[in-house]
């Protein structure tokens, strides 16, 4: 008796033992490695397109071909139209025969029509969602998300890749564009006295490196979109950006163009090695004061006068022109900021967190005070090195 | 009730199983609620509040246990309040451990659900759950206890892995303004985790079966203090990755885990993470099971809990998928009633009968 309750239970087991319970084999996924989010209006009703950059496994790996054999692009752009971002998203199902997978998704791009009517809704559908990672890559665009993201890509195998890693590599090189994640974004938006700077793509044409072939279309970071509120309603330029992440002290590396002396035209360059600020905010009566202290270090990199520059007095006169640059750039970008009355600086935050009683009092209005704000620049720049070679050379 | 009695742990077990009555569910919940009350100061519900409320009722408990070493609860508030009284306190406990056992389970199931396997059905989760759990009561509280001491260790271990590899996101800045608004919000935020803390009651129940019972005490403390810490360095961390969007993630910890990136490689690190979990709250459901069918055998005079263990856990199995009937309201049932409801079961109750006994001068050194 008992031997045959032991043997049912056993039966009774094995259907268990067939396998997992949802399980998705990896044949029958689509992988999206990258969104883009785009808004239009059709017959007066908002629609959302999503469109999706869907790898192509088996034409992924051969790196040094250039990803794809005989010019097919090694992903599948496919772009779908919904009421809500939801049904876009499962429109794309209505055209793929696999099952579309989110979790391995690398960046978003926000179009600008979608971006100027609001962040909000987008960051909502992203977040809620239990697939996409909450690492991914916002970002913006002049024009529409979809057109971005039909890029070939040149170095590496993806477009998603190249995204990533510019983020990670490039980015930190240059200063001049702020790449951040979903979090960081969406923490931007929520805390009042900050607004964030969505970094921005644009697809340039190039001239074609082959002969009879078209021209190629490179990816590129230029600067980035203001974001007030959640609205889209400006952009910064390179400087602009690189001003800005002085100020928020994100600046990392960098060349600097610098002007020593007088006469047109800048005269040495300088490459940023590091660099940190220090925003303090003091409030007399209705006027808002922010001191901003930046600290920066770089080494010559090139210097294009004939005087003897490799002394001390000539560091010192190539450190007052860093400082005198870096400064001008905080402050267009400071007033580019006022001009669209957005706080890329978080000075409002930065009152907050520091001084959170007068903070109280300006929270309402903040917006209306923002015009009015005052920045306070200095800039303790040190030039530390002068490369290889010492003083210019002169031709005789 | 003599076989009952017979099983011996010793204090650090005890106090380790303490730890695991709280930890699991308590690191997955708590966060977003109290950050959602408490903003930025949140953390030091955790650190500071939320210890000093655990050591009360520890201390609340473990004198009303010490008074009658090697007792238990049902029987020696016999004495306090008189046989039919007694009785009261013993079904009232039997509906306290089977409901919020319930609760437990269900939000066990909600994680996996909503975390890792959305089309699965909840009660498969839940009846998977009990089962093993069901296992481990049937062994009795040795066994639970001896298993907690390694699953308690990969635990920790987990935890201390989520933190140290998110470190590098965190930014300190997310936990200024210093209690802003002053002690109000600081107090309301800490109101539903201190039912949380207050689980550590629990030690009433487990007292008899300690080797020695003067030992509760202190491990009662140490385990609150371990407690605190872990959770005020929880929300901290919450708060100091995510800022005040943190009180927007149902499990601002799984985030966490999934928010991890190291040198662009050790990623999605979440399913590790749970692994672990599982464990953990299946010590924890187990006790509170274990600590449910004591009680109902002492109330009903029975000799042996183990004839329990089948008829109570279908009754927790079913009751943990009616008794909410979404996310959201359970949720809003820890929000609202539970802080009451957690005081009176957790504190007011043992603190009456330790109070009654020291006015009847029943049980202690004197009586």
């Amino acid at each position: 008796m008992k031997y045959k309750a032991v043997l049912l239970i056993l039966a009774a087991v094995f259907p268990l033992l067939s396998g997992c319970w949802s399980r998705l084999e990896v044949e029958n996924l689509a992988i999206v490695a990258g969104l883009g989010i785009d808004k239009t209006h059709e017959n007066g009703k908002e629609m959302y397109s999503l469109t999706v950059n869907i790898l192509r496994p088996s034409l992924i790996g051969g790196a040094t071909t250039g990803g794809g054999s005989k010019g097919m692009p090694n992903f599948w752009r496919v772009t779908a139209k919904g009421e809500s971002l939801a049904d876009a998203e499962k429109n794309i199902n209505t055209r793929i025969p696999r099952k579309v997978f989110y979790g391995h998704d690398r960046f978003v791009i926000v179009g600008e029509d979608a971006a100027k009517d609001g962040l909000l809704d987008i960051i909502d559908y992203l977040q809620r969602n239990t697939e996409i990672r909450l690492r991914i890559l916002m970002l913006s665009t002049k024009g529409k998300a979809e057109n971005v993201m039909t890029q070939f890509p040149e170095l590496e195998t993806t477009i998603a890749r190249v995204i990533e890693e510019m983020e990670r590599i490039t980015s930190k090189d240059v200063s001049k564009v702020l790449i951040r994640d979903l979090v960081k974004i969406t923490d931007d938006i929520i805390t009042p006295g900050v607004d964030p700077v969505l970094a921005q793509v644009i697809i340039q044409l190039s001239p074609p490196t082959q002969a009879g072939g078209g021209p190629i279309k490179i990816l590129k970071y230029v600067g980035g979109g203001v974001i007030r509120e959640d609205k889209l309603v400006g952009w910064l330029d390179e400087i602009e950006t690189r001003g800005y992440m002085f100020a928020i002290g994100k600046a990392l590396r960098s060349a600097i163009s610098i002007k020593v002396s007088p006469g047109p035209g800048k005269d040495a360059g300088i490459y940023l090695t590091r660099a940190s600020s220090n925003i303090k905010t003091s409030v007399k009566g209705q006027e808002v004061t922010a001191q901003i202290e930046i600290k920066a270090e770089g080494e010559l990199a090139e210097y294009h006068k004939q005087d003897k520059i490799a002394k001390p007095a000539g560091i010192r006169k190539l450190e007052e022109g860093l400082g005198k640059e870096i400064q001008q750039e905080v402050m267009q970008a400071f007033k580019k900021g006022q001009k669209l009355n957005a706080d890329i600086f978080g000075i409002g935050d930065n009152m907050h967190k520091h001084n959170s009683k007068t903070w109280e009092k300006m929270n309402k209005d903040w917006y209306k005070i923002l015009p009015n704000v005052k920045i306070d620049v200095k800039v303790s720049a040190h030039v530390r090195r002068t490369g290889f070679i010492s003083n210019p050379y002169i031709a005789r | 009730m003599k076989a009952l009695e017979s099983e011996k742990i010793s204090g650090s077990q005890f106090m380790w199983l303490l730890v695991a009555t709280v930890l699991p569910t308590s690191l997955l919940f708590i966060p977003a609620v109290t950050i959602e009350k408490a903003g930025t100061s949140a953390w030091i519900d955790g650190l500071v509040v939320e210890t000093i409320w655990g050591i009360a009722v520890v201390w609340v408990c473990s004198t009303l246990g010490e008074r009658f070493p090697g007792r238990s609860l049902v029987d020696y508030s016999g004495d306090i309040l008189g046989k039919v009284l007694s009785k009261l306190v013993g079904i009232f406990y039997i509906f306290i451990f089977s409901y919020v056992n319930a609760i437990m389970v269900r939000e066990f199931g909600e994680f996996m659900v909503t975390a890792f396997m959305p089309e699965t059905p909840l009660l498969v989760f839940n009846i998977f759950l009990i089962g093993l759990a069901a296992l481990a009561v049937r062994n009795g509280i040795e066994v639970i206890a001896r298993m907690n001491q390694f699953v308690i260790s990969l635990m920790i271990f987990a935890l201390i892995f989520i933190f140290v590899l998110v470190v590098q996101e965190a930014e300190l800045n997310h936990l200024l303004p210093f209690l802003e608004g002053g002690i109000k919000p600081l107090m309301r935020g800490a109101l539903m985790p201190m039912g949380w803390q207050g689980e550590v009651f629990l030690l009433v129940f487990l007292l008899p079966y300690l080797n020695n019972h003067r030992e509760a005490k202190i491990a009662g403390i140490k385990a609150v203090i371990l407690l605190g810490l872990a959770l005020g360095i929880d929300i901290g961390m919450v708060l100091a990755v995510f800022g005040k969007a943190a009180s927007n993630y149902v499990f601002p910890v799984h985030v966490l885990s999934s928010y991890i990136s190291v040198a662009g490689f050790l990623e999605r690190v979440e399913a590790f993470v749970l692994a672990l979990w599982v464990g953990g709250v299946m010590i924890k459901v187990s006790v509170w099971y274990y600590c449910l069918t004591l009680v109902t055998a002492q109330t009903f005079g029975l000799e042996d809990n183990k004839s329990l263990v089948l008829p109570l856990g279908v009754i927790q199995a079913v009751w943990s998928i009616t008794i909410f009937n979404n996310f959201r309201e359970m949720v809003d049932f820890f929000v609202k009633p539970w802080v009451t409801f957690s005081l009176f079961f957790e504190f007011i109750v043992p603190a009456t009968l330790l109070l009654i006994a020291v006015v009847r001068k029943r049980g202690g050194q004197s009586g």
